[in-house]
């Protein structure tokens, strides 16, 4: 198969019980789920907060360092991002929100795999969520080449129709 | 000098026109900045995208910069493929810092950058975008590896939200 012959898509065999780097106040969990592209299993690894807590408002960022392999070693590519998360409710009623999280790797010029990461919560008027977990993928390229990567994590409000994302792009390099 | 003995910065040259790829909508640009350090030229590359400012519904930004190889003494560019879309989605009008620059550590303690930054007034309802690309041209005389980084970011000096984002690669000078 063609995409074999580019890239291994190596994804963690399970989903282990890890302790994310989450914090909630004043708000619940309604639903998390992760999932791969390709159907496979996926990990999370916590990434470290790279920012001040900012609370007051919804402040997202996203890093990623482009890497050096080697053809048939693998690669981390959320070991090499960062991510933050953080929205506090400023209303005066109970709101909704949505945290969307994509890691990706280049396949060849026209695929890309993805890990996703969904999570629903509600806040109540004061209170905020912030997180810093990624799911993690490791790449292995048998071809040489320059291999696009990137990390993508955002907020919507559903009730304000409000959102933001940041998306940071890194590129692996395999010789 | 000790700078540059390591490097040689070169001014980019062919940029005719600079393109200024910023789009709003009901708003209105109150101030632009480009500027650079140790005196280098900054330069904006055509944008790769024409996208129209309609085509996007959530705020969004993105920076990316791509690793470069280059001979000793070659002239090496190095660019962020910056992107950004912030709609105004609340009922009050806003003023968002825009900002996209390119940097190189020349060495541990020292990194040449070229930046832009815009203050943007936008009412309910309008958007801005920005596909900027900065860009920085550098020649090395010496062998190694050099970190270069882009960064793209919005605030609204923290009425409502920012977003941050950061892109790390390397140029390699052979």
């Amino acid at each position: 198969m063609k995409l074999n012959r580019i890239l291994l898509v190596v994804l963690i065999a399970s989903i282990s019980q890890v302790a994310t780097a989450s914090e909630i106040y004043k708000g619940k969990i309604i639903s998390e789920k992760m999932w791969a592209d390709n159907g496979g299993k996926v990990k999370l690894i916590n990434t470290k907060f790279r920012s001040e807590h900012k609370h007051g408002y919804i402040f997202v960022d996203a890093f990623i360092e482009s890497q050096k392999a080697a053809v048939n070693a693998a690669t981390s590519v959320a070991g090499n991002s960062q991510t933050d998360v953080m929205v506090q409710n400023t209303s005066d009623k109970e709101q909704s929100y949505f945290v969307r999280q994509t890691v990706c790797a280049e396949l060849d010029d026209h695929n890309m795999h993805c890990l996703h990461r969904y999570i629903d919560l509600e806040l109540e008027p004061s209170g905020y969520f912030s997180d810093n977990a990624l799911p993690d993928m490791s790449v292995i390229h048998n071809t040489p080449g320059v291999y696009k990567i990137n990390v993508e994590s955002g907020v919507l409000n559903f009730n304000h129709s409000n959102s933001t994302f940041a998306n940071a792009e890194g590129y692996v390099v395999v010789s | 000098m000790k700078m540059k003995f390591i490097l040689s910065l070169v001014a980019a040259a062919v940029i005719s026109s600079p393109v200024m790829a910023l789009q709003v909508t009901k708003g209105k640009v109150i101030s632009h900045k480009e500027w650079s350090t140790s005196g280098v030229s900054a330069s904006y590359l055509q944008p790769k995208s024409s996208a129209s400012v309609t085509a996007h519904g959530a705020t969004y930004i993105s920076a990316s910069v791509r690793p470069v190889q280059a001979a000793v003494g070659e002239n090496a560019t190095i660019t962020n493929d910056s992107y950004l879309y912030i709609r105004n989605e609340s009922n009050k009008t806003h003023s968002y810092y825009v900002g996209a620059n390119v940097c190189i550590w020349h060495d541990i303690n020292n990194q040449e950058c070229v930046y832009s930054r815009d203050v943007v007034e936008v009412e309910p309802g309008g958007a801005i975008m920005n596909v900027n690309r900065p860009s920085l041209t550098v020649a090395f005389q010496q062998a190694g590896e050099y970190d270069t980084f882009a960064e793209t970011y919005f605030n609204d000096n923290g009425v409502e939200k920012a977003s941050y984002s950061q892109s790390h690669g390397k140029l390699t000078v052979n």
